[in-house]
């Protein structure tokens, strides 16, 4: 009854880096919407021969207007193909970064003697916080715990009068993640100016 | 966990990116040399031979009149693009199971049902008081099936404990089973309306 481990390893891959699926789906419906609109654009030029005509006359009114209108001192014509072409590039570049960094989710898992564990960056981080100040007797609100690759980045604000110990901050958080099998390095900053109780 | 496949995903938005990239680049170069597009239209053209010709190249048709063949080839290129993209779609997602295992023998074969985990595994986890819900999934991961228990935990809750109660309910559920069943126990992140509920249960 052996649990093969490249499944946990495929999973986990899985659930700490984007899918992308959002961004493709919404692409995907976007082309298509726009290829529906060329499509019928096409088959009503194709067999409504007097809006043709009349399609023909407003293009070439709107042309001209084009060269003729100026904004910025340069034809609108021109403004408007600049316009859309850095538009075009900076969403086409987004996309291309989209497309080939590997991205990553706020999330962390490692795998188990007999389960791999998944936990969201924020609920680690809640945790930190929670302990923390449970430990060094403030509220929750006066501790911030941000999660960074490896390094969970604490900021306690101290109640006024009350001296709270870094050293005791970086045991807590360092306990807190390793009791679920995550080893973080805590870097702890405690603000000068404390807060009323 | 799902079984979308990731790399159609990226060549998709990388082939939009660079085409999008291209048109920027020939609408830019316009502005910039407007004279200089028009030898590179004519080249691609050329570079089409006879098809290209033939597509720009008015034909008579009965109840259109005078029409360039490519506006007939657009609505049909257009329509098979749809297609694609529609399938590509509705593939997406996908891989979930309605069961956590199965067992062929001579006798015949058995399925255990998912909602037997959430009953067994996940129910008991979300009656903690640190705990707002638990919840199982299924999924077929290498052909076999895998089950992610996500588990929500209250505010303050103390995560070691909770991961200690799951793996315990884990080892309850294998010997239950009979069998180990690839297990993922997700502490996820609460939801908006999760965050307005009160660090205690009450009952």
């Amino acid at each position: 009854m052996t649990i093969d481990r490249s499944v946990y390893r495929r999973v986990l891959r899985r659930e700490t880096h984007p899918s992308r699926s959002v961004v493709a789906v919404v692409l995907s419906v976007i082309v298509c919407l726009l290829l529906l609109a060329a499509s019928t654009a096409c088959v009503w030029w194709l067999f409504d021969l007097g809006a043709r005509r009349q399609a023909e006359q407003s293009g070439a009114q709107m042309l001209q207007a084009f060269d003729t209108v100026r904004l910025f001192g340069l034809p609108l014509g021109e403004v408007l193909l600049g316009t859309a072409g850095v538009l075009a590039a900076v969403l086409g570049l987004l996309l291309v970064f989209a497309a080939l960094l590997p991205g990553r989710r706020s999330r962390r898992g490692r795998s188990g003697e007999r389960c791999a564990v998944l936990v969201d960056d924020g609920v680690l981080a809640d945790a930190m916080a929670d302990t923390t100040a449970a430990r060094c007797g403030i509220d929750p609100s006066q501790v911030q715990v941000r999660l960074r690759g490896r390094i969970a980045h604490v900021r306690v604000t101290p109640t006024s009068g009350v001296p709270v110990n870094p050293e005791t901050v970086r045991r807590v958080v360092h306990g807190s993640s390793r009791d679920i099998g995550f080893e973080l390095t805590p870097r702890v900053r405690i603000l000068e100016e404390g807060v009323l109780a | 966990m799902n079984a979308s496949n990731r790399f159609a995903n990226r060549m998709l938005l990388l082939l939009a990116g660079l085409v999008l990239i291209a048109l920027a680049g020939l609408a830019l170069l316009h502005l910039a040399e407007p004279l200089r597009t028009q030898p590179w239209a004519a080249q691609l053209l050329a570079a089409l031979g006879g098809f290209g010709q033939w597509a720009v190249t008015p034909l008579e048709l009965p109840l259109a009149g005078r029409i360039a063949p490519i506006l007939l080839l657009v609505p049909l290129a257009s329509l098979l693009l749809i297609v694609l993209l529609a399938v590509f779609v509705a593939t997406r997602g996908g891989g979930r199971i309605s069961s956590v295992l199965h067992r062929k023998s001579p006798a015949g074969r058995t399925l255990v049902n998912r909602d037997v985990a959430q009953g067994l595994l996940a129910d008991p986890l979300g009656e903690r008081r640190d705990v707002i819900s638990a919840r199982t999934r299924s999924y077929r991961v290498k052909g076999a099936p895998a089950l992610m228990l996500d588990i929500t935990v209250r505010r303050g809750a103390d995560l070691g404990r909770v991961l200690a109660a799951a793996e315990e309910a884990v080892r309850e559920w294998d010997g239950v089973l009979g069998a180990r069943v690839p297990t993922v126990i997700h502490f996820s992140d609460r939801g908006m309306l999760d965050g307005m509920r009160s660090t205690a249960r009450a009952r």
